[in-house]
């Protein structure tokens, strides 16, 4: 029997090829003819080119090989300097961002519009839009309408205006299961939606408007969504009581099948438990910088069975005590934001922490004065959630108030050796607290968390701090 | 209950079912068939290579399940095999691709994974020739060929 070599087998070759960067990827292309069929399609299926007067990528990216490689490419970005691309079919293509910023439609060396690419490519899935024109154009609409197998759609940094767009716009929208505005400026009368439109397929729903759009109009929006699963709504001001107007049509079980929601700040705790209240199951809420407390603590309590991502950070109404109550209740639970955690008086003493699936968790963990013994205690307590990966035990930029209080002190002589449980940690953070980390710390951090790309915090004083950031970088350890 | 895995070479190997089972095809063929005591044939695989596969199956028997993740990016510190695995995998390169064969015959993920990235660790930082002399791949281009595969791609080498 001849033997085979495993190196000439497509599948075992691309598997090695997850493994190499870019750079060795090149190379690989050009060892032998059969590495070269089977992994070119790597190097070509995601391209971006952007072109403006200061930069140019990627460099050394010709014309002549994106058009031959163009049936390999599955993923464009693409800007108006390459207009000229633009009346091109890539038979592959599924995914297509556009970056299109230009205020007047006629330029000297224009030589195609948005549309354009948009008709020669009719099996786009996925398109993003950004700052499209100073005005997305009805023509650009309705090229869009015409992608049957479109599933989401993405705007950022858009303006539309005219209602003639708009009602295009909102034709396009029919057939969609994801449709995201960001930061987009859409004129009040543009978001009236005429008669009878209603988005079936609509599952996941993000607006993000400034306040010049009717929130009851942009309510108006989400009740055509009766299928939606996930909401991200930004309600500015809150002006009309529109959430209170929202709660009630959940209550009505206008969106049966909603799970996901994730409303942002000036939201009062009354106001969120009605919300959280008629909501059916919920398991994912995103409620950061929002007055969530006592009374939202209540009525999110029904789901904790279900919980699967919850942020509760920036939330000045959140206890220590509801944190740890969470973390002993939510079986589910897989990623949790939060304030503060009190390990003298709530962590250590009590029921066990439940949610062991846990994968991010970003709580600032603190002590009182002359409570240090309690530290192995909490170590024991996070050494158990061994799928973490990502841990948090500092506090974010702006909530500052933890730098005065006692964090968890992260030497091996206080106990991160029981962390050695965690082996599927990428991220570490623990940002406005005073360490004392040496070099056996981060040689056992190098060595126990061989996942570990990126630590967030000082991590010594000063002295030692660049010597320690060295060592971790030359590990492939972003520190920031 | 213990089960027994016949090599290519006719040699037979009781193992636990825990341990055998760490192979998909295994794992499948025994829900298949039910309970048996009949031995499994796995005509593709040696006894050196079988031997060595147990080896690893044994260690690893208490490992949870891999679930896929489409978070991972696994362009990412490729280098990170676990020790033991290193030990393991030091031997010569017929063997290695023997495992690499078995595992992927076998579908052990964990195993096939541990094999590439080895396989990727060799490639890294290597110029195509030396890629080639590490793992004797003819080079089956003109040098004109090779110059112009060169051109139209370097653009991604800093993506």
């Amino acid at each position: 029997m001849s033997k085979i070599n495993p190196l000439e087998l497509p599948e075992i070759t691309l598997r090695v090829a997850e493994f190499l960067d870019e750079k060795d990827l090149v190379r690989c292309v050009s060892v032998c003819k059969s590495w070269h069929q089977t992994l070119l399609r790597s190097i070509w299926k995601k391209v971006a080119a952007i072109d403006s007067v200061l930069f140019r990528i990627p460099q050394g990216l010709s014309d002549d090989s994106l058009m031959q490689h163009r049936d390999l490419v599955q993923e464009l970005e693409i800007n108006e300097s390459f207009s000229r691309f633009y009346t091109t079919t890539y038979p592959e293509l599924h995914t297509l961002t556009i970056v299109d910023d230009n205020p007047n439609r006629e330029t000297l060396d224009r030589k195609a519009y948005p549309e354009e690419l948009i008709a020669f490519n009719p099996s786009l899935v996925h398109l993003k839009v950004v700052r499209l024109g100073r005005n997305i154009l009805a023509p650009f609409w309705t090229a869009v309408s015409g992608l049957s197998y479109l599933k989401t759609l993405t705007l950022q940094d858009v303006t539309m205006n005219d209602t003639c767009s708009l009602g295009a716009f909102w034709s396009a929208c029919q057939n969609l299961e994801r449709l995201c505005i960001h930061q987009s400026r859409i004129s009040a009368e543009g978001f009236e939606i005429s008669g009878d439109l209603i988005f079936h397929k609509i599952q996941v729903l993000e607006l993000h408007l400034p306040k010049n759009v009717d929130q009851k109009k942009q309510l108006d929006m989400i009740r055509r969504c009766p299928n939606i699963e996930d909401l991200t709504w930004n309600v500015v001001g809150d002006e009309d009581n529109v959430l209170d107007l929202f709660a009630q049509d959940a209550a009505r079980e206008l969106w049966p099948k909603l799970e996901g929601l994730s409303l942002s700040h000036s939201i009062t705790d009354e106001t969120l438990a009605l919300v959280i209240s008629a909501i059916p199951k919920i398991t994912k809420l995103d409620m950061c910088n929002s007055g969530f407390g006592p009374e939202s603590f209540q009525a999110l309590k029904r789901h904790f069975k279900t919980l699967v991502k919850l942020n509760l950070s920036k939330c000045p109404a959140t206890t220590s005590a509801m944190l740890q109550e969470i973390m002993c209740s939510c079986p589910r639970l897989e990623e949790l934001r939060g304030d503060c955690l009190n390990a003298t008086q709530d962590v250590v003493g009590c029921l066990p922490w439940i949610c062991v699936s846990l994968r991010v968790l970003e709580v600032c963990i603190k002590f009182d004065d002359h409570s240090e013994d309690l530290q192995p205690a909490v170590f024991d307590r996070i050494s158990l959630l061994v799928h973490l990966r990502s841990l948090a035990i500092g506090s974010s930029g702006l909530w500052t108030t933890m730098a005065f209080q006692q964090a968890l002190d992260l030497r091996l002589a206080s106990g991160l050796g029981s962390l050695e449980t965690l082996k599927n940690i990428r991220h570490f953070g623990f940002y406005n607290t005073t360490q004392k980390f040496s070099k056996v710390e981060i040689e056992w951090m190098i060595e126990k968390w061989k996942k570990l790309d990126r630590v967030d915090g000082i991590v010594s004083d000063n002295t030692k701090h660049n010597a320690l950031r060295k060592m971790l970088k030359d590990n492939g350890i972003i520190i920031s | 209950m213990p089960v027994t895995l016949v090599s290519l070479d006719n040699e037979n190997y009781v193992v636990d079912k825990e341990v055998a089972e760490r192979s998909i095809l295994i794992k499948n063929m025994l829900e298949d068939v039910g309970e048996t005591d009949s031995p499994i044939p796995l005509p593709n695989v040696t006894s050196t290579v079988l031997k060595k596969v147990i080896e690893y199956c044994e260690h690893h028997r208490n490992d949870p399940i891999q679930v896929p993740d489409e978070t991972d990016d696994p362009r990412k510190r490729s280098n990170d095999i676990e020790e033991w695995d290193m030990k393991f995998m030091q031997v010569d390169q017929e063997m290695l691709f023997e495992i690499i064969l078995a595992a992927n015959y076998l579908d052990i993920k964990p195993l096939l994974d541990v094999g590439c990235k080895t396989v990727a660790n060799i490639i890294k930082g290597k110029t195509p020739e030396e890629i080639r002399k590490a793992f004797n791949i003819v080079n089956d281009f003109t040098p004109e060929e090779e110059a112009q595969i060169r051109k139209e791609n370097e653009w991604a080498e800093d993506r």
